[in-house]
């Protein structure tokens, strides 16, 4: 194990490579995918263009490798299993990418994605919960069981609209890394800054106007990424209450349609698009409850408007996640 | 420009009413952070002075369940806020 310069030379070196391998690697990505026909309309868009999907590979490339790095460096087997998680939910992804599969399957499935990190015993026996901890040896599996699922599926469900899964995570990422840098330790610290760089990467492409979009094989890795380091950090409540409106929307959808199902099989939709390409609240009953259906209650907005207001709510949650983080600074040092 | 919401009060009290829905969420995890402290902690720290294997599955036991009350009020309290909130939403809507 190298000394602590050392430690931060290679942390530094893993992050700008997987910065570049997005920004490299990518626009090469992009044109293989329009040659093979992966593209998906833009709905959202006059013209409806064609964008490629998914981006997963790249982004679990660039992730992969920066942790890799990382790995060589310190010998932390924790890595191994954080990667492990993300590589299972991105082939879970890639699976509902290009197969049609029913609405259990993302949940269903991600229960495996948790596997790795109770084989390699990544949790701590106590749960961090702001005030103090509790030793729940025996909870803590079935938590993470669950945890790894209902991240990975919340972060996919908040991605409609042009880079908003990726703008949130970045948001949302830093709470997570200030309260490890105080209550965790240096090294999962060290693996989080790679993945940080790796979505700052694929933000350029993804921000709107996207050049490609993640697929379901991008924000499942990049929603199970986040869990596990969470649950490796000790931050789990931090990451509740910074993925808080993400939950949301998964709650207000599944409160209105009362069951697990794919957004294609839904018969009406929560938004309508009008001929300027403005987006309103849906006024059928039967429509799911969702985030964007509750922003746009006071009005149409463009795409570019939603996103912006999707991002400061992620902005306020975060802001909500570092006062608690400052409550248990104050708590634990008091 | 016809965009009601994108600026002007009622767009503004609108975004503050989403910020508020997160803000009552928040209250919500950090009350079910202080019950977990002072109900399903000092569980353990019982089980723990009784060193008993039984003991231990049957604290582990208690405490799931206590865990899976707290989920269910959790979920409970909030669905009652979410119809209180779009009833108000969609009144003020009617008005405007």
């Amino acid at each position: 194990m190298p000394n602590f310069e050392g430690l931060v030379i290679g942390t530094v070196i893993a992050s700008i490579i997987a910065f570049l391998i997005n920004l490299i690697l990518m626009p090469s990505f992009i044109k293989f995918l329009k040659l093979k026909g992966m593209v998906v309309n833009d709905n959202h868009k006059p013209n409806k263009p064609k964008v490629p999907r998914p981006a997963g590979p790249i982004l679990l490339l660039s992730i992969v490798i920066g942790e890799l790095i990382l790995f060589f460096i310190t010998g932390n087997l924790e890595i191994i299993s954080i990667l492990l998680t993300t590589s299972i939910a991105f082939i879970i992804g890639i699976i509902d990418d290009f197969r049609i599969m029913p609405g259990w399957f993302k949940p269903g499935a991600l229960i495996l994605a948790s596997i790795p990190l109770i084989i390699f015993h990544i949790y701590d026996n106590e749960l961090n919960v702001i005030f103090g901890s509790v030793f729940i040896p025996i909870l803590y599996i079935p938590l993470i069981l669950i945890s790894i699922p209902l991240a990975g599926n919340t972060v996919n469900s908040i991605d409609v609209f042009n880079g908003v899964a990726t703008g949130f995570m970045i948001i949302t990422m830093f709470p997570i890394i200030i309260s490890t840098f105080l209550f965790g330790d240096l090294e999962i610290l060290m693996i989080e800054l790679p993945f940080l760089a790796a979505l700052l990467g694929f933000y350029m492409f993804h921000k709107y106007p996207s050049k490609i979009f993640p697929g379901d094989s991008g924000t499942l890795l990049m929603g199970a990424m986040y869990g596990a380091l969470a649950i490796a950090s000790k931050s789990e409540i931090i990451a509740i209450i910074a993925l808080l409106p993400a939950i949301m929307n998964s709650f207000l959808f599944l409160s209105s349609v009362r069951k697990i199902v794919e957004h294609r099989e839904l018969k009406s939709r929560p938004t309508i698009l009008n001929e300027d390409y403005t987006l309103q609240a849906s006024k059928d009953k039967n429509a799911p409850i969702t985030l964007v259906r509750l922003i746009l209650l006071d009005g149409k907005l463009s795409e570019r408007e939603i996103v912006m207001k999707i991002y400061k709510l992620a902005a306020f949650s975060s802001s909500l996640a570092l006062i608690t983080i400052l409550l248990q600074f104050i708590i634990s040092s008091g | 420009m016809d965009r009601e919401g994108v600026g002007g009060v009622g767009g503004k009290m609108n975004f503050l009413d989403l910020k508020f829905f997160i803000l009552f969420m928040w209250i919500l995890v950090m009350t079910a952070c202080i019950f977990i402290i002072f109900v399903i902690a000092p569980i353990s720290k019982f089980q723990i002075d009784q060193n008993e294997p039984l003991s231990f599955l049957k604290t582990s036991f208690i405490q799931a369940t206590l865990a899976v009350i707290i989920v269910g009020i959790l979920i409970i309290v909030l669905n009652k806020f979410k119809k209180v909130y779009l009833l108000n939403k969609l009144s003020s809507k009617k008005k405007s």
